[in-house]
């Protein structure tokens, strides 16, 4: 577990979690092994959800800002039970580096 | 702050070629699944505080922060949704007229890979020509990308029904890269020599 990920302050003790998604805005809830990986359980989660036409890889998921590793097992990923989980499509980049920029 | 949800009747028509009653049932469908989970949105300091088809505004404010900043203030307009994506504009929270970009205050910065010395490299996703032009975020799902000459190639029609260009969509990029990572406060302090002057009173002054 990475100290980016203790800081979720969970419960490692449980033999499964009740997950929530906030999937593009649609409520999604399961419960979930402790031993299955993010990645398992955000590929059911997307299924049951209809949300089908993009593979598991182009979701990020994100608790309090922070990006979860969707290879670690749910019980490595100190959570909380119930915890509420915003999975959201990742961005592609667009932009042009030579363009003017100032700032941060 | 009163949240306004309604029809704005000042709305110029015609630049609406989509009927316009199906963009607002899409828009309106949109506007409904972010009120379903107001509540978390709130909590991450995503702020709905207008909603007047075709436009929706909202402010992000940085809540790690103590005091808690108004980072930036977004225009989401659905004009000839879903034939054409949402249009982002920054705005000033207050007057909500358009900024330069010279005022936002962060760039929306997306982490691209590491460079060879391990140090994180990130493309900034908010462009813009001059400081005082309009700035725009320039990733697929945005009116502002698909429109500009470099992305002709980069049709939202490939695009439209996968994901990108929702409500949803649009507010997880803008919290992710725009207020995500802030934590912190950077002041710059100028410290500069003192000029030690001696004050005269004019009326002692001798003629």
């Amino acid at each position: 577990m990475s100290n980016k990920q203790n800081v979720l302050g969970g419960n490692p003790t449980l033999n499964s979690y009740n997950l929530n998604f906030i999937i593009e805005g649609d409520l999604f809830t399961g419960q979930y092994d402790a031993n299955k990986t993010l990645r398992e359980v955000l590929e059911h989660a997307l299924n049951k959800s209809q949300h089908t036409g993009r593979p598991v890889d182009d979701w990020q998921v994100k608790v309090a800002g922070i990006t979860l590793d969707v290879n670690q097992k749910l019980s490595n990923l100190g959570l909380s039970d119930e915890v509420k989980l915003v999975v959201s499509l990742k961005t592609g980049a667009g932009g042009n580096s030579n363009w003017y920029e100032f700032g941060i | 702050m009163e949240i306004v949800i309604g029809m704005n009747l000042e709305y110029d028509v015609s630049s609406q070629y989509v009927e316009p009653a199906v963009s607002k049932e899409k828009f309106d469908r949109e506007l409904n699944l972010f009120l379903s989970n107001k509540g978390e949105y709130i909590k991450r300091g995503i702020i709905l505080v207008d909603a007047i088809f075709p436009s929706i505004d909202f402010i992000f404010l940085a809540q790690k922060l103590t005091p808690m900043a108004v980072v930036f203030a977004v225009r989401v307009n659905f004009n000839n949704y879903d034939v054409e994506p949402p249009s982002v504009t920054f705005i000033d929270p207050l007057s909500k007229l358009p900024i330069p970009a010279m005022k936002c205050l962060t760039h929306f910065q997306k982490r691209i890979g590491l460079d060879p010395n391990g140090q994180i490299q990130t493309q900034a996703l908010l462009q813009f020509e001059t400081p005082f032009s309009k700035p725009f975020l320039c990733f697929a799902g945005i009116r502002e990308y698909h429109n500009h000459p470099f992305h002709t190639g980069d049709s939202w029609l490939l695009y439209r029904k996968r994901g990108e260009g929702t409500l949803s969509f649009i507010i997880e990029a803008l919290y992710n890269y725009g207020i995500a990572p802030i934590e912190s406060y950077n002041l710059q302090v100028q410290v500069q020599s003192p000029i030690v002057q001696l004050g005269q009173n004019p009326i002692n002054i001798s003629e």
